[in-house]
């Protein structure tokens, strides 16, 4: 009998090394002695094997905590409830500690630690998101930050308050002394100046103007005033779809400027088309299509741009047309045959008419004319020298010398036409003699021209 | 005077382990006891006790109760090793507790034997022998008897070492599963839904 005893003693102690400190939390815990349990607990944590255990401990250990929380928070010992719930680590423990950081809060506010104050009300905010305090604290800080000038982190606040509790009482409460700061804020937003700072003081003014109450326009204003800038500053980087879409963006926002810049749009367009123009008068006719086409950065199917290019194509074809025709009058003149060449100039001229094929055009005409009567087609330019100015004169000079002297003094040789060196160049001649006085008239005409040149002084003079 | 200094010594030996063990309110309550120095590293602690918790039920499922398998190694030795796959050691134990109970009950065997020869025997040097061969057998019998329950408790205590072992290792598995493979495991108030 005392064997089986002995081995029952045996077999007691075998059992009993295999401590459970998880079982020993429990019964504590069910006992509610709740600190021992925890103690257990921790033991658990720290020496089990069996990391299943580990995790049943650190729950149970955290729902013991949080039981000792509601205690201390039943007591109002803020600092122990908060040190309690924050070992806990639990949702549940979550919805008392930001009521206890929120006493906490108070507290410090009622003896003008700020400092504290924001601490607490940054845990909350921070660490405790869905907490139903948020707005409130928020709020609170909002006043703060108003207080102590921070306006940029007020606005940083409410933004938070617009975006996840517009409707709630705190939000409206603070949006009002939101509404007071904007005209302020707005000068901050546009004292910035560079390309990027623009960019995003657009986004700060417009959801500066979601929050404005009173001061819409001016935000408005502002925000097409930027646009407007940016839109300058693209055109001067020649970004013609970027300025053109700041210029369009700045519309929605105010109606003056809107029909201003509508009208610089229009003005940028109108710009190109007549560069274009200045281009296609030139005949540089890629130029003038490359010109046009700038317009379509502007904006995508402007049909003036369309058709102007349309035109320049085809001017250009034509101008190439009108080269070889000219080209091949060019072949007929060496050959001297004036008609052929005449008829290709002015076929050439049909498609591109410019200053050297009208001159071409003129000589081929005063060729024809030279070839088939050269005497009495130099004495005629003479004569229609100036809407007969020359022989006005002459004619003047003549009837004086008659009238003085009498016909029979005065010898007048009439017009006389002389060869020169050149068979295209004659000497047209005019003189008007008597024993008194003498006048010689002589001029060299060139019939391909009908260029006059005055050989002697008295011609000249004639000719002024 | 011996009295005397004894008593001091102990009074002394009383008061400073109840000063010793008088309990720390801000020690207890040390927000920074678990390693959490700010909010952010609570909440992810939290975070990781919330995975492990979803795999309770899972690792409940795989686990093997201790006691129920203590019990299979009470009913017959080896069990419950065999049980937590430990199955040279749940061999042993069967063959050694089958041997040592063959061994035992062949000795109480003889003694039996001895003892009804002792009983039928006539001749004094007989009696004097079977007498003495039957109280040796019973003896040798007696002993591995006790040596048997000894292996059969320390049989009972590997049991319990293994399942707790084995145990550790289906949780080590699981986390190890779930937790490093981002296997979703949801749990619903009818049961746990697992997403590969």
């Amino acid at each position: 009998m005392r064997k089986y005893f002995f081995i029952g003693i045996i077999a007691a102690f075998v059992i009993s090394c295999t401590n459970n400190y998880y079982a020993a939390g429990n019964k504590l815990s069910a006992e509610q002695n709740h600190v021992s349990a925890i103690e257990q607990y921790d033991l658990s944590v720290k020496k089990d094997l069996n990391g299943a255990r580990k995790t049943k401990s650190e729950i149970a250990r955290s729902e013991n905590y949080y039981k000792l929380g509601l205690k201390a928070f039943e007591k109002d010992n803020w600092p122990l409830a908060t040190r309690l719930f924050f070992l806990s680590n639990s949702p549940e423990a979550d919805q008392y500690l930001d009521n206890c950081y929120y006493q906490l809060s108070e507290e410090s506010f009622a003896k003008q630690d700020t400092a504290g104050t924001l601490e607490y009300y940054n845990k909350i905010l921070t660490y405790l998101p869905d907490s139903e305090l948020t707005p409130e604290i928020y709020n609170k800080r909002i006043r703060i930050y108003l207080n102590r000038n921070k306006l940029k982190l007020a606005l940083e606040d409410f933004k938070k308050l617009w975006e996840n509790y517009r409707n709630d009482e705190f939000t409206k409460d603070i949006h009002p002394k939101i509404d007071e700061i904007i005209p302020i804020v707005t000068k901050e937003i546009i004292k910035d100046r560079n390309y990027e700072e623009l960019i995003s003081s657009i986004d700060k003014l417009i959801t500066l103007k979601d929050y404005s109450i009173n001061y819409s326009d001016l935000v408005n204003l502002e925000i097409a005033l930027t646009y407007t800038k940016l839109a300058e500053i693209e055109l001067e980087a020649k970004n013609y779809t970027k300025a053109y879409q700041f210029f369009l963006n700045s519309f929605g926002y105010n109606q003056d400027l809107a029909e201003k810049n509508q009208a610089r749009i229009e003005a940028i367009k109108d710009g190109f088309i007549a560069k274009g123009d200045n281009y296609l008068e030139n005949l540089m006719f890629s130029e003038a299509i490359e010109s046009y086409k700038k317009c379509f950065l502007i904006e995508k199917d402007y049909l003036p741009a369309k058709e102007k290019i349309a035109y320049a194509i085809q001017r250009e074809k034509d101008a190439k047309e009108a080269k070889i025709l000219y080209e091949k009058a060019l072949e007929s003149e060496r050959d001297n045959n004036y008609s052929s060449a005449l008829k290709e100039y002015l076929e050439s001229k049909k498609l591109l008419n410019n200053a050297e094929v009208r001159r071409k055009i003129f000589e081929m005409k005063n060729l024809i004319r030279a070839k088939k009567e050269p005497r009495a087609f130099a004495q005629e330019i003479v004569l229609n020298y100036k809407k007969g100015k020359l022989a006005n004169q002459v004619y003047a000079i003549e009837d004086s010398m008659l009238a003085k002297y009498g016909e029979t003094v005065v010898d007048i040789s009439g017009w006389k036409v002389l060869y020169t060196s050149n068979n295209l160049k004659y000497d047209v001649r005019y003189d008007i003699i008597s024993p008194y006085e003498n006048y010689y008239f002589i001029w060299k005409v060139n019939l391909r021209t009908r260029e006059i040149i005055a050989l002697n002084k008295r011609s000249e003079e004639l000719m002024k | 005077m011996i009295n005397k200094k004894v008593f001091i010594l102990l009074a002394t030996l009383i008061l400073s382990s109840a000063l010793l063990g008088q309990f720390n309110i801000e020690k207890f309550s040390n927000p920074q006891k678990y390693g959490w120095t700010n909010l952010q590293e609570r909440y992810d602690a939290r975070e990781d006790l919330l995975k492990r918790q979803k795999l309770l039920q899972i690792y409940e499922m795989k686990k093997i109760p201790v006691w129920k398998n203590m019990l299979h190694s009470g009913i017959m030795p080896g069990w419950g090793q065999f049980n937590t796959h430990s199955y040279t050691k749940g061999q042993i134990f069967l063959y050694v507790e089958v041997v040592l109970a063959g061994t035992c009950y062949y000795f109480f065997d003889q003694s039996y034997e001895k003892y009804d020869l002792y009983k039928s025997a006539t001749y004094i040097g007989d009696i004097k022998q079977y007498y003495d061969d039957a109280t040796k057998y019973r003896g040798y019998a007696q002993g591995l008897i006790a040596f048997t329950g000894l292996i059969w408790i320390y049989n009972i205590y590997d049991t319990y070492i293994s399942t707790e072992e084995y145990n550790a290792e289906i949780w080590n598995g699981v986390v190890n599963e779930f937790m490093n493979d981002k296997i979703e495991v949801s749990l619903y108030p009818m049961g746990f839904e697992v997403r590969f």
